[in-house]
């Protein structure tokens, strides 16, 4: 491996909430600790790469996300391929519905997807805005803002999150995201990686693991910018009256 | 009956609301609910119609362009003042122009109407014309996708009596052009291949949507061929002017050139280049973009982060790496995620990060490898410890902050109100 090469699918139709800011966490956590990457960009109808390490999706608006429903079933057998052979893929809102089994538009329409994450998606007609605090099975806590209209129907998979405190206008929401093993589906805006940067070091953890290798421990450059990421979680677990929880 | 009484408190209400200092749409919004038809009555017989300037950014910059235009001209214009673009606040500017029978007097209206309650005003005030502007990322929390704002736009514009002006650089506006009714003049402004190609991050437009409707716009009215520094060079009508901008950027060049056009078709042969240049370059800085504020004697250049495109083009129109800043955000953003999309090489350090999202914004600094000084989670420290700190060489203090934590320094340096009167 020279270079750990990150692909950004449609980096330039879906990225309206700073998504961007992803590839960047990714991309830096890997130079501050001494190894290469690669980034490549693909939009809608320019060919994939032959290999590439791991994939991140943005989010976008609705009509956005269904223009680009075509192109996506015609990548979907090289996605499939990716996942299946452990790269790691992180979609965010649009980009993690067009990665789901298919997507049930509100008129009923049902669309394929890329299949890579189990999931199905329903469009709805009330939105889910607001920050919001979720929590794993094994305690950690995730953090960010949400705004989408969909319901995430999980077939085999768990959800990423259980959501201890959510945006007030959806009744009965507890679950956030699905996560299957390295594959990764949430609507966690913040963005959700340099938010949340452990979740950013999984996915570099398991893009590494493919070629026997670790991922190197943080350095000082690290550890600054995670405890502004930690602090600035504190501080949304304190508006949503969580104070002082472990973030 | 109500009108007359509407009026009457309204004013009353106005004359306490300002002794007391602030609370502007509070006014209006009483005479509204004491005779809920007053924006029609007051603005249902304007002799040349009345114009609606909307869309994402520029609104306030080109509606108060606009109307420098037309009033050097001759007309006389009611407008409501920079950012009172809901009803509520177009009321209570309404309050202070009425005769008691509740009408205005001036020959039409041009005003600033907010994306979301422009449908209604819309339906409402029925617009002889409407001027679209962009659609740009915005308010996501609020507005949620672009495709709604689309949607309002669309709605906005099919309500137009006589015009429609647009953005033909903007491919949202430009499309809502295309799909306008036959019989609506349709009038478009445009931007040079080569000047979009020289300002840094050009017009920057929402995802676009679809095309649709008329197969092209009609050649535009004008055109911006170039921008240097603050000296924009159009194409108006087929022929040369040189502007003078209020700021430096591209922005205010197309802001420019919408009002040019807008007046152009609403004066026909009256209008002259001579004179709205001459309009234009007596202009002052619109307020909450590259404002100064006087903070105890001392300057302070404030940077409004509204959203993403604004946010852009204010830090671009800097026009230097500023030595000494603060960065300021809380509650009134919502969602700062797009602060990511920012191009931030302007700036080589940040001395004060505060506000209570002050962290998401470190964070984002250092990604971008930018070295921040302190953070300081309190507000008012903050700004006490911006003003502690040495002169720069290189001009005033910048303070990159949004609305809410802008307003909250103007109160703490003893502004009252939104003129900026103290
Ligand atoms: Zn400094």
């Amino acid at each position: 491996m020279s270079a750990l090469r990150v692909l950004h699918l449609y980096a330039r139709e879906l990225g309206i909430n700073g998504d961007v800011g992803n590839v960047l966490a990714l991309r830096q956590r890997l130079q501050w600790r001494g190894l290469t990457v690669e980034v490549v960009t693909v939009d809608a109808g320019k060919p994939l790469p032959r290999d590439v390490d791991l994939v991140h999706i943005g989010s976008g608006p609705r009509s956005a996300r269904d223009a680009l429903m075509g192109d996506v079933g015609e990548r979907a057998g090289q996605l499939q391929a990716w996942a299946s052979s452990g790269v790691p893929m992180i979609g965010v809102g649009a980009g993690f519905h067009l990665l789901s089994r298919s997507i049930v538009q509100l008129d009923g329409t049902e669309r394929a997807g890329a299949d890579v994450l189990p999931v199905t998606i329903r469009d709805v007609t009330q939105r889910t805005v607001g920050e919001a605090l979720g929590m794993l099975a094994d305690g950690r806590r995730l953090a960010g803002y949400l705004n989408h209209a969909v319901e995430v129907e999980r077939h085999e998979a768990e959800p990423l999150a259980q959501l201890e405190r959510a945006p007030a206008s959806v009744s009965g929401l507890t679950a956030e995201g699905v996560r299957a093993a390295h594959l990764i589906g949430t609507h966690l805006h913040g963005p959700v990686l340099p938010m949340n940067p452990w979740l950013a070091d999984e996915l570099l953890t398991a893009a590494l693991a493919r070629y026997g290798q670790q991922l190197p421990p943080a350095d000082e450059r690290v550890r600054e910018v995670d405890e502004h990421a930690r602090r600035a979680r504190v501080a949304i677990a304190a508006r949503l009256g969580r104070w002082g929880v472990e973030v | 009956m109500r009108i007359r009484l509407a009026v009457l408190v309204g004013r009353l209400v106005r004359v306490v609301a300002r002794l007391r200092g602030g609370g502007s749409a509070i006014p209006g919004n009483i005479a509204l609910r004491i005779a809920p038809g007053f924006l029609e009555h007051a603005l249902g017989s304007m002799p040349l119609g009345v114009v609606f300037v909307t869309g994402s950014n520029g609104k306030s910059t080109t509606t108060n362009m606009l109307v420098a235009v037309l009033r050097a001209h001759g007309l006389t214009v009611f407008t409501n003042p920079s950012g009172a673009n809901l009803p509520q606040g177009i009321a209570s500017s309404l309050l202070a122009t009425v005769d008691l029978d509740g009408r205005v007097r001036d020959d039409l209206a041009v005003l600033e109407v907010d994306e979301a309650y422009g449908v209604g005003l819309a339906d409402r005030l029925a617009p002889t014309d409407v001027l679209l502007l962009n659609l740009q990322i915005d308010q996501l929390n609020r507005f949620y996708e672009p495709d709604r704002v689309y949607a309002m736009l669309e709605r906005i514009a099919a309500v137009a009596r006589r015009r429609l002006i647009v953005n033909a650089a903007d491919p949202n506006t430009a499309d809502l052009g295309r799909g306008a009714r036959a019989d609506l003049d349709l009038v478009s402004f445009d931007v040079s291949p080569a000047a979009l190609a020289a300002s840094p991050h050009g017009v920057a437009p929402a995802p676009h949507i679809a095309t649709r409707g008329r197969a092209s716009l009609p050649a535009p009215l004008v055109v911006v061929e170039s921008v240097e520094g603050s000296v924009a060079e159009l194409t108006v009508d087929g022929e040369r002017a040189s502007l003078a901008l209020p700021a430096r950027g591209l922005h205010y060049a197309v802001d420019a050139a919408g009002a040019i056009a807008t007046a152009r078709a609403l004066l026909g042969n009256r209008f002259s280049m001579s004179v709205a240049s001459a309009a234009l370059g007596a202009l002052e800085t619109v307020y909450g973009r590259g404002e100064i504020l006087d903070a105890r004697g001392q300057a302070i250049e404030l940077v409004m982060m509204k959203n993403p495109p604004s946010l852009q083009l204010n830090l671009d129109a800097l026009g230097r790496v500023p030595q000494c800043v603060m960065i300021a955000v809380d509650e009134g953003t919502p969602d700062p995620s797009w602060i990511y999309d920012t191009d931030l090489s302007t700036l080589d350090h940040v001395d004060i990060v505060t506000g209570t999202k002050a962290h998401q914004w470190a964070t984002r600094l250092a990604y971008a490898g930018i070295p921040v000084g302190q953070v300081i989670d309190d507000f008012r420290t903050a700004v006490e410890e911006l003003l502690a700190m040495p002169a720069p060489a290189d001009g005033p203090k910048v303070a990159i902050v949004n609305y809410e934590l802008m307003m909250e320094m103007r109160l703490m340096m003893g502004y009252l109100d939104l003129e900026g009167s103290s």
